[in-house]
């Protein structure tokens, strides 16, 4: 075929705005990371070298919250995982409106991580909250936020809650499309039913259950509407996680330059992560 | 029987759990003020009050919010798909840029948006584009181009290439190829990508608490402002966080089957 530029012309658009918007702002991070840029010496920053490197490099609380963030991805990944999971092979059989079920099932799906956070946060709430109020009618008086167990603990639910559909629907959508074979093959042999999930259809789910948990990992590690609106990073510093240590340091505290060198700190981490969940991907050829 | 019995019961449980918070919330905010600081869970009668108070709030334009999350959402849809649809051809047909341009793409998706937030303050804040609709229609188009452009690739990876060159022996242009051709055959790719973008335009928050303060601000964040403003008036809250949440919820009973082919395509690929 005769295409001369015309392949590249198509993609200038697309690239020139990502570069636009993602390369260059992470190029100018370092510029801002070793300068002394806070919201009063905006317009005539002072050349620190590395010295925001090493306040954000030794600073307890920075590596206290990427720890935080990595735990929170990896206890919620897996709940997430086991009862999509569940859901979807509850859903594959034959039930009297199962086109309504899966849509209710998917409702939180269109719910703004910000408003489900606020909905969390006041059914949480010791006053008004429903959680508290079915507690109490056990006997049980509980406040939550009060402590990091309780708080963390709301923040993991939430979670839960908002992003357990889109692992069912993917996983749903899967099983829909497993070949019919195996399954009749195993039916012949007279295998139950716990060894057909055992050794066909997880076999067979894998490369699918896979992708489902690099995405929501990675994913949940860029945590912050939960913790900005529900706990604000406490009690104390107790559930900050690293979105929000970037976004205080930065936008309330004021402080550019070190905002931008926990950026960049962060910007290689997730790289890494990502990589190792790239490398994945196209090995399955994914992507 | 008892099978079938002990199955519909683990899926309502399921599904109560999943909408409970959907359903405090409606409650609440048909709940009238003397009700909530009293502690009463279930209320004697049902009120609008608070959906009053939320629209006709003074110095809170709560409308004004609405259509801007209507304008935003739409328009940075629109760009999303005119951009990514060039681009997703390119590199399905002709394998622009190979494995390397497809891994920096989708590995935006993976960053967490914090990282690029700061610099495009503070770029935004040099070139007037702080609390502009513009400003974070740009950013939204940029931040859903990474999934449009997958989608759509192995959307029309499956397409037939056999027209295509059928066309072009016949002397047709590529643009021409591209516009009357490919571009409706890949009609239902794009309306679940739109559908996806739409959704996540909607209900992003990060870029829209930076980059807007009150001329351009989102629902979702002035929502999240009255949580602050208003402490303790958890009827307004939940009445503003129903206003905002409906449209989308609506919208996905509406298109729900796109928006599953949107989603599966997104993460699998046959």
């Amino acid at each position: 075929m005769k295409l001369g530029k015309t392949k590249y012309i198509l993609v200038i658009p697309a690239l020139a705005l990502l570069l636009s918007l993602t390369l260059y702002p992470t190029l100018f991070a370092y510029f801002l990371a070793v300068h002394n840029v806070t919201v009063g010496t905006f317009r005539n920053p002072v050349f620190i070298g590395l010295e925001n490197f090493i306040k954000i490099a030794t600073r307890h609380d920075f590596w206290y919250s990427v720890g935080l963030t990595t735990l929170f991805a990896f206890v919620v990944t897996p709940i997430e995982l086991v009862i999509g999971l569940f859901i979807a092979l509850l859903l594959e059989r034959e039930l009297l409106g199962k086109r309504i079920i899966i849509t209710l099932i998917l409702t939180p799906l269109a719910v703004a991580p910000a408003l489900m956070a606020i909905m969390m946060k006041l059914m949480f709430n010791e006053f008004v909250g429903l959680i508290p109020y079915l507690l109490n009618i056990f006997g049980l008086r509980y406040s939550f936020f009060k402590d990091f167990t309780s708080s963390f603990l709301t923040l993991i639910i939430t979670d839960i809650v908002q992003w357990t559909p889109f692992v069912f629907i993917i996983i749903y959508s899967g099983l829909q499309s497993l070949p019919r074979e195996p399954y009749e093959a195993a039916k012949i042999d007279g295998a139950d039913g716990r060894n057909i999930f055992l050794y066909i259809t997880l076999p067979l789910l894998k490369p699918l259950i896979l992708i489902v948990a690099i995405l929501r990992l990675m994913d949940a590690f860029k945590i912050f509407e939960y913790v900005h609106i529900m706990t604000g990073g406490g009690p104390g510093f107790s559930t900050t996680t690293t979105s929000v240590m970037i976004y205080r340091t930065g936008f309330i505290y004021g402080d550019f330059g070190l905002a931008a060198a926990a950026t960049i700190f962060l910007f290689y981490i997730s790289i890494i992560g990502a990589t190792i969940g790239i490398r994945l991907l196209s090995k399955m050829r994914m992507i | 029987m008892k099978r079938r019995i002990v199955i519909w019961f683990v899926i309502i449980i399921m599904m109560a759990i999943l909408l409970l918070p959907m359903f405090f919330i409606a409650l609440t905010s048909f709940k009238a003020y003397g009700e909530i600081v009293s502690g009463i869970m279930f209320p004697s009668q049902l009120t609008i009050e608070n959906y009053f108070n939320v629209l006709y709030a003074p110095g809170f334009r709560f409308v004004d919010f609405l259509l801007n999350s209507i304008i935003i959402s739409s328009l940075s849809t629109l760009g999303s798909i005119l951009v990514s649809f060039p681009a997703a051809y390119s590199m399905a047909r002709f394998k622009t840029g190979g494995g390397t341009l497809s891994s920096y793409i989708f590995s935006i998706r993976l960053l967490p948006p914090i990282i690029f937030a700061l610099p495009i303050f503070i770029l935004y804040q040099s070139i007037g584009l702080l609390d502009t609709h513009i400003g974070l229609i740009l950013t939204y188009i940029v931040f859903n181009l990474p999934l449009s452009i997958l989608v759509l690739k192995s959307f029309i990876e499956e397409l037939p290439s056999e027209i295509e060159e059928a066309a072009l022996i016949d002397g047709c242009s590529q643009l021409k190829i591209i516009a009357s051709i490919v571009f409706p055959l890949t009609m239902p790719g794009i309306a679940a990508v739109s559908i996806l973008n739409f959704l996540a335009s909607w209900n992003e928050y990060l870029f829209a608490l930076i980059l807007t303060f009150k001329k351009a601000a989102t629902v979702n964040v002035a929502a999240s402002l009255f949580v602050t403003a208003y402490a303790i008036r958890y009827g307004e809250i939940a009445a503003s966080v129903m206003i905002s949440m409906l449209p989308p919820i609506v919208f996905m009973f509406l298109v729900q089957r796109n928006l599953v082919r949107g989603l599966t395509l997104g993460a699998l690929r046959r």
